[in-house]
């Protein structure tokens, strides 16, 4: 019965069925031109991402533990507060985590997000950081990684990497700048990628930057024999470790450059004092 | 407890200036051929207070004391002092007693101690103040910046010293004031079009900033402080103290090893010297860096007695035993009397 109504169709309601067609066609039409607005231009590069928190990265983050050691090794200098928790060699590097998280988000995070969004100063940018980061071994860290993500930048990445740079993007800045100190380099050189200049990027570049330091952090603890690596992994995978990183960025971001500073005095102390340790294994 | 009464309501009987805005002041210090040291101008205004004893005919150097009324800053007050030290001067800013951060009311602004310090070439500017102790619920900004005008001879010189206490022991305070900023910037100066000197490029930041507002997984800002009372700030730059930087620098690469075994027969095991276990049964600790010209020291400690008299024996170069160098950068200088906030 349904198959012998369609062609016997009397032809005034062809034409209106035709023309409810070509009115669903235009608000389709239209409805995909909205979704073109609400869509973030290109979407993340898994790629760059995994190319730049690649533990691999030959920048030598291996070689610094920014601070751990030397407050390892203060243990019997430092005075918990709370005498009768005793804490574990766990406790001892979670806790140190945290602090070094509330510290970095306080002082580099606020150049990575500057560097990122104006790249165009960046040599401003690391002249100040450079004023900033009073700490003698804290800064050589930081010089020591900046310049080696910039020659990786150069070596490896610049030839398949920059062209992404010239898409559609009309704010054109200088692509020859080589910042000395880590942060500015990272939120330069991940704006060199042709990421665009929006809260998701941003938001990514400073997450990978600070997830990628716990994991400095975990490796050199393993190294210190402070925990293994399966429980080292396991404090990476965790809810709290995430929940941590996320904070550090959206603390960090709304910092600006003139506001920031050291938020854990105590993490200059012992960074800065990895020096007068008797043995080291790492530079910082 | 004494308590200052508000800004608003005051009147300022004692202000040298009727036409400054509430809380600023100026120190100009001026060298009067040959080489008398004089105080060009001197002004104030509630709640800052200024207080410069007549110096001695022979006086080094002139010494001002910074004083708010009260004894203190309570809430929404904000200081502005502007310090010239002309070629040649010598000029030390002390303070009589810590500065006391009131607890912030609900509705006015943080207190705010705002510094700015002018230090022509061959000028030398000594600040070495008691200890800021911000109270319970108090919050409170400070803002220091100098601005040298020599940094190629380094003859604008300068020691500074910044420190802050947990609070009141004795009422059981111990960090637990609202916010705490204290931001040391020290500038070059540069020309501008009309051929004035104007601040340059920065050189140095220091900025501490303490929330004891945020929570760091469970940890209170007293938890993270790891029983340390005390934080204080040493920054030390140029010529004239030369021989303190040396002094520093190498007392620090002195300090006994961490992880050393007492029978370890290496080099560094004899150089556990009266001084450095004093200072380390003190629960002193301290870490000094080189950067970008200046000298700058971190000390931290349990109870502050500890670190003044660790600060006042870096200052004054004291020997392994204890005894101040004779005639030491800042006394040679400035002349004797400068250590009166580390007794």
């Amino acid at each position: 019965m349904d198959e012998t109504a369609a062609p016997t169709a009397p032809t005034e309601d062809l034409e209106t069925l035709k023309s409810q067609i070509s009115c669903l066609e235009s608000q389709l039409a239209a409805a995909k031109a909205q979704l073109q607005i609400q869509l973030p231009a290109p979407q993340p590069p898994l790629h760059l991402w995994l190319l730049l928190a690649d533990s691999a990265l030959p920048i030598g983050s291996f070689a610094f533990s920014s601070g751990l050691e030397s407050y390892i090794s203060h243990r019997t200098l430092r005075h918990p507060l709370n005498p009768q928790k005793k804490p574990t060699p766990k406790t001892d590097l979670t806790r140190f985590l945290r602090l070094s998280l509330l510290s970095i988000s306080t002082t580099t995070i606020p150049f990575i997000t500057a560097a990122f969004q104006n790249p165009s100063t960046v040599l401003t940018l690391d002249d100040t950081f450079d004023a900033t980061t009073t700490c003698e071994v804290a800064r050589r860290a930081s010089i020591s990684q900046g310049r080696a993500l910039c020659s990786v930048w150069d070596k490896s990445f610049a030839s398949s990497l920059l062209n992404n740079t010239n898409s559609t993007t009309e704010d054109t800045f200088p692509t020859h700048h080589r910042p000395d100190h880590f942060g500015p380099s990272w939120g330069y050189i991940t704006r060199l990628t042709g990421l665009q200049n929006t809260p998701e990027s941003l938001y990514q570049v400073l997450f990978v930057f600070l997830f990628n330091h716990v994991k400095a952090l975990l490796s050199a603890a393993v190294r210190l024999s402070l925990i293994g690596p399966y429980v080292a992994q396991q404090i990476l995978a965790s809810e709290e470790t995430r929940r941590l990183v996320d904070e550090a960025v959206e603390r960090g971001k709304k910092i600006s450059v003139d506001e920031a500073g050291q938020s854990v005095p105590t993490i200059d102390l012992w960074q800065g004092r990895h020096e007068r340790l008797y043995t080291r294994i790492f530079n910082s | 407890m004494t308590s200052p009464s508000p800004t608003t309501s005051a009147t300022t009987p004692t202000s040298s200036q009727s036409s400054i805005p509430a809380g600023d002041g100026l120190i100009h210090v001026r060298v009067l051929p040959p080489s008398k040291l004089t105080l060009h101008q001197l002004n104030y205004k509630y709640p800052l207070k200024l207080i410069s004893p007549a110096p001695s005919q022979w006086a080094k150097s002139l010494t001002v004391f910074v004083l708010s009324y009260g004894g203190g800053l309570v809430s929404g007050d904000a200081v502005n002092l502007r310090v010239v030290v002309e070629k040649g001067g010598r000029l030390c800013l002390q303070t009589q007693g810590s500065t006391k951060i009131f607890k912030q009311t609900p509705s006015s602004p943080p207190t705010i101690q705002r510094m700015t310090v002018r230090i022509q070439p061959g000028a030398s500017f000594l600040l070495l103040p008691d200890p800021v102790q911000p109270f319970a619920e108090s919050n409170y900004i400070q803002h220091q910046i100098f601005e040298l005008e020599d940094t190629t001879d380094d003859t604008s010189s300068l020691v500074v010293l910044d420190w802050v206490t947990e609070g009141r022991t004795a009422r059981d305070e111990h960090w637990s004031f609202k916010r705490f900023e204290s931001r040391n910037e020290f500038f070059g100066v540069k020309n501008n079009e009309s051929g004035e000197n104007i601040r340059g490029r920065l050189l140095l930041r220091d900025a501490m900033i303490l929330d004891g507002e945020l929570l760091c997984g469970d940890e209170t800002l007293r938890e993270r402080q790891d029983s340390q009372t005390i934080f204080a700030t040493v920054v030390i730059r140029g010529k004239p103290f030369a021989k303190l930087i040396e002094y520093i620098k190498t007392r620090y690469a002195n300090e006994p090893r961490i992880g050393q075994k007492r029978w370890d027969t290496d080099d560094d095991s004899r150089r556990h010297n009266r001084i450095e276990v004093e200072a380390r049964n003190n629960g002193v600790l301290w870490a000094a860096s080189s950067v970008r010209g200046f000298l700058l020291v971190k000390v931290s400690g349990v109870e502050m007695e500890g670190v003044k008299r660790f600060v006042k024996g870096l200052l004054s170069e004291v020997d392994d035993e204890g005894v101040a160098r004779e005639n030491g950068c800042i006394t040679g200088e400035f002349g004797t009397g400068m250590f009166r906030c580390l007794e």
